[in-house]
């Protein structure tokens, strides 16, 4: 069930309207919550100490949740402006560029024809496929070939090369390309018809150098596969909408998104030192002061974890990678003025998100069992978790209305918070602990459902 | 009890469950991690050191505005 248009910005309005009342009745519980703590821990410093930290905490996501939403909604009705405008303005056939699509592949033989068959069919008159097999010890190679050799319409070449990795692979896959825009695509990517399209007009922006798409989950068919669908929504495409509004889209996703490749050869392309390479090479082209934006239309359906284990396995290598691609780039924080304002503040924002949201929630939460136990003052950990909640609803009923997503998400809101958010920032904080101390880590490949087929 | 004391005391019992549940599966994910094969860096030794196929590594700028060696 979808929710049906009325109107182009009622629903935006309605969300905004309301999210401003529910800021301000936040705050208000962030002060009651003050004066609380304030009074039962008078006498003991360290308490005191970090509850107050605690709410600093709340209030800096309460503003985070606000001024994200606000810019998204902005961005949103941007995006509904240019798509007036790009209606109103005709046929763009005749110029349309050459794009080539680079899809890195290893051990994808349960998912590579169907992702294959799909890039394919795109709408879009003058594109290519390259398919650069890493490798693989599958019949991934004999898949995508026998692929290549049905296809007419649209040329696909498939190389394979010895195992690098996939940024080697990706790389591999930019110096064959043709055109000028490469999209690189993951192997289990499911590409919207309409992406290349939708993503192409960003370029007409001689500023722009790389276009986020619009990644959702696919395989909705367990309660922590559809958690990640409503993280994807709320906590990755309502980010990224509003970071698009400054142009300063921090990570493009590599299941799905586009860059002009004479910057990519500027920038050097992926490096391998990293197990985060699409927010490494996003943030060398915003530290060369290029423009990077987001294009919701744009949509890669990805196979996301649907056990518990390969979810962790997953976001272990997140957390690890964007701490080893900010870890590169810290000199920008120390000195702003020469970096630019807009990149030292993407990297205070990646740091607030990547390392003090996740020890922040952790530390809450057991100082908050902590005191419920100790004192037998359970009342915060209520208020504490009621206002996260209530964060957490606003912005999935506004990602869900202005997505025009699948209602019964919202619900999921609840469990989201409960438990998901709680196990993943755990794992987040241990990973962290584990990327200081230097421990060994491997890629860490997940193994395919074949969802996509 | 009021409302609120129930709220508060489901939530915290959850929360410690939850705590509890998370640690134990990223100590599950580690074991499981570590008694998994190692993926052979053999073919990569065999032909030499990997390097970059046609792009040149990033060197971030260093405070003097110079490229760091």
């Amino acid at each position: 069930m979808r929710l049906p248009p009325i109107g182009k910005f009622a629903y935006g309005l309605v969300a905004i309207l309301g999210l401003l009342a529910l800021v301000a009745y936040s705050f208000t519980q962030v002060v009651a919550m003050a004066d609380a703590v304030r009074r039962l821990f008078s006498q003991d410093l360290v308490l005191l100490g970090i509850s107050l930290y605690l709410l600093v905490f709340l209030c800096l996501l309460i503003l985070r949740y606000l001024g994200l939403i606000v810019y998204s909604f902005m961005e949103h009705l941007a995006v509904m402006q240019r798509g007036d405008a790009d209606h109103a303005g005709g046929d763009r056939e005749g110029r349309l560029p050459l794009i080539s699509l680079i899809v890195p592949a290893y051990n994808e033989a349960l998912v590579i024809q169907p992702a294959l068959r799909t890039l394919a069919s795109l709408d879009y008159p003058d594109y290519e496929v390259i398919v650069v097999d890493d490798g693989s010890t599958d019949a991934t190679y004999e898949l995508a070939s026998q692929v290549a050799r049905e296809q007419s319409h649209v040329p696909i070449r498939v190389v394979t090369k010895r195992n690098g990795g996939k940024a080697d692979a990706l790389n591999t896959g930019i110096a064959l390309a043709r055109g000028e825009f490469v999209m690189c695509v993951d192997g289990d990517t499911k590409v919207s018809r309409n992406a290349l399209r939708a993503m192409v007009a960003h370029f007409d922006d001689p500023h722009i150098a790389a276009v986020a798409g619009n990644v959702k989950v696919l395989n909705r068919e367990n309660m922590l596969t559809r958690l990640q669908a409503l993280e994807y929504v709320e906590g990755l495409a309502m980010v990224r909408k509003a970071q698009s509004f400054m142009r300063i889209v921090n990570i493009i996703p590599g299941p799905c998104g586009m860059f002009r490749k004479s910057v990519v050869r500027q920038v050097g392309g992926y490096d391998t030192d990293t197990f985060a390479e699409d927010c490494d090479l996003t943030l060398k082209i915003l530290l060369q002061g290029w423009h990077v934006g987001y294009e919701p239309q744009a949509i890669g359906w990805v196979e996301t974890p649907s056990r518990l284990l390969d979810l962790l396995k997953q976001r272990y290598r997140w957390t690890r990678g964007i701490l080893q691609a900010m870890g590169k780039h810290l000199e920008v924080l120390r000195h702003p003025v020469r970096s630019g304002w807009a990149q030292a503040m993407t990297l205070w924002y990646m740091l607030f998100e990547g390392i003090m949201w996740p020890i922040s929630n952790v530390l809450g939460n057991i100082f908050f069992c902590y005191v419920g136990l100790k004192y037998g003052v359970v009342v915060f950990i209520a208020y504490w978790w009621l206002q996260l909640l209530l964060l957490d609803v606003i912005a999935s009923a506004y990602c869900v209305i202005v997505e025009r997503e699948e209602p019964w998400l919202i619900p999921y809101a609840v469990l989201f918070r409960l438990y998901y958010i709680l196990i993943i920032d755990v794992a987040k904080v241990l990973a962290t602990l584990e990327q200081f101390r230097g421990t060994h880590m491997t890629w860490g490949k997940l193994e395919r459902e074949g969802k996509l087929s | 009890m009021d409302f609120i004391s129930v709220l508060a005391s489901i939530i915290l019992f959850t929360t410690i469950a939850t705590l509890i549940v998370a640690l134990a599966a990223y100590g599950a994910y580690k074991i499981r991690e570590s008694r998994r094969p190692k993926p052979g860096r053999a073919a990569l030794r065999a032909g030499g050191e990997f390097e970059a196929i046609f792009l040149e590594r990033y060197v971030p700028l260093t405070r003097s505005g110079q490229e760091a060696s």
